[in-house]
């Protein structure tokens, strides 16, 4: 028993040196009689199936975005906390504090344009033009989604020649464009009343291929030609968003991946700005 | 802030580095033993990824709690294999017996597409022979041969004496062999 025993300790041991790749012998004379069962242990070991590269770095890629969203959520957490802690705690005053917050917030979004009912637009107007972005602040390489639409509202169809419009990307700062979607290539009728719409994607390079810089943005169409002169276009409401700017804190990240053995990580899903 | 109430080992050495750092140096040491340890046990490398995946998605999601002072990484990322692994069995009925895909499978030393071909029908055959064992030897064998464990390490995870594990493990292999050897002679 004892001798058997000490056979399957050094099978055992013997399992765990050979799959760290060690072929060095533990004990010749007790290998030599479970030489069988060693002989297929090691069959088994150079059967035992590997992840494959491409699996591999897709599931990183997954995980290094998430851990960088849990950071995120976790500095706005601590930003939340330390707001918290300028409340008062008197039942009183938080509701004052909460008043004076929405009156404040209201004003912002105000003055933003957001709050403000469409006015009827101004005489001669032959197209408005409406538009959205899929959201208010984007990381530095995160997708920009743009909706736009353009309604007659004249009597008269409208035809759009080169359809959709050129669309600039303006910086704020600057008032310069940074991106500029050229026009397309076939005409769109609009009977009166009738609306138009179309989808624009940015990757947040600029018009030489360089990533944009942080900070705000605005869109501006340009006017249209037509036989009866240019016809302008202008947004009812501002549309403005956000680059954030800031160290990208998944490039951090990135080199601590690779450093780690890691294979490199496509840009758009792990940019993130602080 | 993310990260665990201790430095997690790797390979029972304290590091000191930021978590992101240790997640990610335990997942370029530990993927490739989970997904071989769950491939023991399901017989679809699809499969086999899905749940490698949640694995890792289930320890980043954990890895604030994780704490090296209670248990080593090993046992606590395996623990959360098992606990996948019985999930899934739950979901999908006991082991189903599927052919391996080969395109999944990443051969080793790059070898001949027919030696590949060999190798995937020998580890669909030793598939078929680990099925045959009870479900108590198929654990310890993946834990031995997919994670690489070592007994003390087995017996902690799965609460047991050490010395028992390097028995079953014994007569399993034995069996498997056996198992093995019928299905080369009768080819």
């Amino acid at each position: 028993m004892a001798g058997e025993r000490d056979l399957e300790r050094v099978f055992s041991d013997k399992i765990d040196r050979l799959a760290a790749g060690d072929e060095s012998k533990i004990d010749p004379a007790a290998e030599e009689k479970i030489r069988t069962e060693l002989d297929f242990a090691r069959k088994m070991i150079s059967l035992a199936p590997e992840p494959s590269a491409e699996f591999k770095a897709d599931l990183k890629a997954r995980l290094l975005h998430e851990l960088a969203e849990q950071e995120a959520e976790a500095r706005t957490a601590d930003r939340w906390n330390w707001l918290r802690t300028l409340l008062p705690r008197q039942r009183a005053w938080q509701v004052a504090a909460a008043m004076l917050f929405v009156v404040v917030a209201g004003g912002i979004l105000w003055s933003t344009g957001i709050l403000r009912p469409e006015t009827a637009p101004p005489p001669g107007t032959v197209l408005t033009a409406q538009a959205d972005t899929s959201k208010t602040a984007y990381r530095p390489g995160e997708p920009v989604k743009i909706e736009v639409a353009l309604k007659n509202v004249t009597s008269e169809p409208f035809t759009i020649k080169q359809f959709p419009p050129i669309l600039s990307l303006m910086q704020t700062e600057t008032r310069q464009p940074v991106y500029t979607f050229a026009g397309g290539k076939s005409d769109r009728t609009l009977a009166p009343g009738e609306s138009a719409e179309f989808v624009l994607n940015w990757d947040q390079l600029d018009d030489r291929g360089n990533p944009a810089p942080g900070g705000e943005y605005y869109l501006e169409l340009e006017d249209l030609d037509s036989p009866g002169g240019s016809v302008q276009l202008n947004f009812t409401r501002p549309v403005h968003f956000d680059i954030l700017r800031g160290t990208s804190f998944s490039t951090e990240i990135q080199e601590m991946f690779d450093q780690a053995g890691a294979t490199s990580i496509p840009a758009p899903h792990i940019n993130i700005g602080l | 802030m993310f990260g665990p109430r201790s430095q997690p080992d790797t390979g029972n050495e304290k590091v000191s580095r930021s978590p992101a750092e240790a997640f990610a140096e335990l997942y370029e040491q530990f993927m490739p033993k989970v997904f071989k340890y769950v491939s023991y046990r399901v017989s679809d490398t699809h499969v086999a990824e899905d749940l490698t995946s949640t694995v890792f998605e289930k320890a980043l999601t954990k890895f604030k709690t994780y704490d090296a002072r209670k248990a080593a990484f090993s046992t606590w990322i395996f623990s959360i294999a098992r606990n996948a692994l019985i999930d899934h069995y739950r979901t999908t009925g006991r082991e189903q017996t599927v052919e391996l895909d080969h395109a999944s499978s990443v051969p080793s030393g790059n070898p001949s597409p027919d030696d590949e071909l060999v190798r995937l029908e020998e580890f669909r055959r030793l598939r078929h022979c680990l099925s045959k064992l009870s479900q108590h030897e198929q654990e310890i064998v993946s834990l031995k041969f997919g994670a690489e464990m070592n007994n003390r390490q087995i017996a902690g995870t799965l609460g047991l004496g050490e010395s028992n594990i390097g028995t079953i493990i014994y007569r399993a292999v034995g069996k498997l062999r056996d198992c093995f050897k019928r299905w080369q002679n009768g080819r």
